[in-house]
C-alpha cells in the first residue's frame, strides 16, 4: 500500500472554462484540441483566443493521437507526485495533425527510443473525471 | 526602432548588491533596505531624493498584489513614478530601459531599481503560480526548469550535437569567478574541474546539478538619473545604457516551434544595430545564466559565433577577465547563486562593478563596455518567455 503522506500520488488537473472539453473528451479516451480553421493550425494547450487570430474563432476537433518522438528527456529527480515513477521519460510529441504536447512516455525503455520514431496517446485515469494524456510507441 | 538611449540620456549612478545566501529567514524588503543602504551611503543622497521606484515581483512576495506599495512603505519612499516587472530575468536589465523612459519623459528624476527576492527561504511556490502549469507541467511530472532544459539540450544535441566538455570548460570558468566574488554564494566558492562537471549527479538528462542555477536569499538594485543631473551632482564612474532590445513571447503562432531558436535571435542584431557595434566590439559578456546551455545558445544567437559553433567558440576562446572575451567574470548566477526573480541582476551588477572598475582582483582591464542580458520564463514546449539585450558603456 501507498503512503500518501510520503509519496503523494500526482496531481490532478482542474479544468478551467475553456481547457474543460478537452478534459470532458479525454474521459472518453478521445484528444480534443483548438485549431484554427482558416490555417488547420493546432494549439495546445487550450487558450481562450485562436493565436493565430487574437479571436475566440478556433474550433474544437478530435485529432488522431497519432504523432512523432521529437525529444525527450529521462527524468531522475521527480516533480511532486512523481517519486514512485523516478525514472520515467518526458517526451515531445510533434502531432499527426500539428502541434505540440509534452507528456510522458510508457510501455518503452528509454534505450530504445529514436528521434522521429511513431508514438500515439494512451490514457491514465487519475480521478473519474480526469484521465492524463501520455504517449506509447504506436506498432 | 528608434535608439532613444543613443545620446546617453541617462546614466546610472550607483549601484548595491547584498552577498547571496542560502536560507537567511529574511524577505525582499530587508534586502532592498540593504541595498537601498550602501546606494545612500556612496552617493550621499536621503531616501527622499528618490523619486522613482522600479521593482520587479519576487517569488517570496508572489500573492502580494500591493508589492510597490509595500516596497515604498517599507523604504520610505514617496515615488512620483512605479514600475513593477514580471518577465522573471529579465526585469533587472529592463527596468533600467523602463527608468530611463520615464526619466527622459519627465515623469521621474532619480529612481532606485530593485532586485531583492528570498526563494532560498520560501522555496518557489510552484502551486502557485497558475496559469498553464498547474493544469498541463505538473501533472505531467514536469518538475521545472531542469525538464525544460533537458528538452531542450536534447533537441540542440539532435540537430548541433552537444558538446559537454565546452558546458564543462564554461562551468569552470564561472566558477573562478564565483572563488574571487565575495558576494556569491559562500557554498560554491571552491574550485571545480570539468571531470566534477561530468561527474556531478544527471537531474534530466543530460541536465546536470552543475549546470544548474541553485535558487538563494539576495539582492541588488541600481540607481538612474539624468545624465545632465549626474554631472551636476559631480558623480564619477557613471556608467550609461547605450542600447536596449527586448521580446516576449517569442514565436507564438507556431504549433511546433524548433526549441533551439529563442528571442535572442532578434533582440541580438536588434541591440547591435542600435547601438552601432557588433559583437567584436563588445569587451565583456554577462549573459543571464540559469543553465550553462543557454550561455552558449545566446552566443550563437545574439551573433559571437554560428548556430552550433557554440561549444567551439568556448573551447577556443579565454573567457576569464584576461581573456578576449570576459564571461560572468563574478560567477554569474549559476557559481555565484541565483537570488529568485532577483537573479537577473546578478550578472547587471557585476557589469556595472566591471565598469566602474571596481571588480578588485578580477578586474577586467581596460573594459569600457559590456554586453548584459536577461531571460525570462521558461515554457514548458517553446522557446524562452522573455529575452532581452543591453549594452552598457563606462565614462
Amino acid at each position: 500500500m501507498t503512503d500518501e503522506k510520503q509519496n503523494p500520488p500526482p496531481p490532478i488537473p482542474s479544468p478551467t472554462p475553456v481547457s474543460q472539453p478537452m478534459w470532458d473528451a479525454a474521459k472518453e479516451g478521445k484528444l480534443l484540441l483548438q485549431v484554427d480553421p482558416a490555417s488547420n493550425k493546432v494549439q495546445f494547450w487550450p487558450r481562450p483566443v485562436n493565436v493565430q487570430t487574437g479571436k475566440s474563432d478556433y474550433e474544437w476537433r478530435e485529432v488522431s493521437g497519432k504523432g512523432v518522438l521529437s525529444a525527450w528527456t529521462k527524468v531522475h529527480v521527480p516533480a511532486f507526485g512523481f517519486a514512485d515513477r523516478v525514472p520515467y521519460i518526458l517526451g515531445s510529441v510533434d502531432l499527426a495533425e500539428g502541434g505540440r504536447i509534452v507528456a510522458q512516455l510508457v510501455n518503452v525503455n528509454d534505450e530504445a527510443l529514436v528521434p522521429g520514431m511513431a508514438v500515439k496517446v494512451t490514457w491514465e485515469k487519475r480521478s473519474d473525471e480526469i484521465s492524463v494524456y501520455q504517449f506509447e510507441p504506436d506498432c | 526602432m528608434e535608439n532613444f538611449l543613443s545620446d546617453k540620456p541617462v546614466a546610472i549612478i550607483a549601484y548595491g548588491e547584498v552577498k547571496n545566501q542560502r536560507r537567511s529567514g529574511k524577505r525582499p524588503y530587508e534586502f532592498a533596505a540593504e541595498v537601498m543602504g550602501q546606494i545612500l551611503e556612496k552617493t550621499g543622497l536621503k531616501n527622499s531624493d528618490i523619486d522613482g521606484m522600479a521593482t520587479h515581483m519576487p517569488t517570496a512576495e508572489a500573492g502580494n498584489t500591493f508589492y510597490t506599495n509595500t516596497m515604498a512603505d517599507n523604504l520610505g519612499l514617496q515615488p512620483r513614478w512605479t514600475q513593477l516587472t514580471d518577465i522573471g530575468g529579465c526585469s533587472p536589465v529592463g527596468n533600467i530601459a523602463r527608468a530611463a523612459a520615464a526619466i527622459v519623459t519627465g515623469q521621474c528624476e532619480i529612481a532606485i531599481c530593485l532586485a531583492a527576492d528570498s526563494t532560498g527561504t520560501t522555496g518557489v511556490g510552484h502551486r502557485r503560480l497558475g496559469g498553464y502549469r498547474q493544469e498541463f507541467m505538473e501533472p505531467i511530472g514536469f518538475q521545472g526548469p531542469p525538464v525544460a532544459f533537458g528538452l531542450l539540450s536534447h533537441a540542440y544535441d539532435q540537430k548541433y550535437g552537444l558538446n559537454l566538455e565546452a558546458l564543462g570548460q564554461l562551468a569552470v570558468t564561472q566558477r573562478n569567478g564565483a572563488l574571487a566574488n565575495n558576494n556569491a554564494i559562500e557554498q560554491f566558492r571552491k574550485p571545480i574541474t570539468v571531470e566534477d562537471y561530468l561527474a556531478s549527479r544527471v537531474i534530466a538528462e543530460p541536465v546536470r546539478l552543475l549546470d544548474c542555477v541553485m535558487r538563494c536569499d539576495g539582492g541588488n538594485g541600481l540607481l538612474i538619473t539624468s545624465t545632465e543631473r549626474a554631472k551636476e551632482m559631480g558623480l564619477e564612474k557613471l556608467v550609461y545604457p547605450v542600447a536596449y532590445s527586448e521580446i516576449t513571447n517569442f514565436e507564438p503562432d507556431d504549433p511546433n516551434p524548433d526549441i533551439t531558436e529563442t528571442g535572442f535571435a532578434t533582440v541580438g542584431p536588434d541591440v547591435f544595430n542600435k547601438a552601432g557595434m557588433s559583437p567584436e566590439d563588445i569587451d565583456m559578456f554577462h549573459p543571464y545564466d540559469d543553465f550553462l546551455i543557454a550561455v552558449m545558445l545566446q552566443m550563437e544567437q545574439i551573433g559571437f559565433c554560428d548556430r552550433g559553433e557554440g561549444a567551439e567558440f568556448i573551447l577556443g576562446t579565454d573567457m576569464s577577465p584576461s581573456g578576449k572575451l570576459p564571461v560572468n567574470t563574478g560567477g554569474g548566477q549559476i557559481s555565484a547563486g541565483q537570488p529568485g526573480l532577483g537573479g537577473g541582476g546578478v550578472n547587471l551588477t557585476e557589469a556595472i562593478r566591471q565598469l566602474r572598475g571596481e571588480a578588485t582582483d578580477r578586474q577586467v582591464e581596460g573594459a569600457n563596455n559590456a554586453l548584459v542580458t536577461g531571460i525570462g520564463v521558461i515554457p514548458y514546449f517553446r522557446n524562452w518567455g522573455s529575452s532581452n539585450c543591453m549594452i552598457l558603456e563606462g565614462a
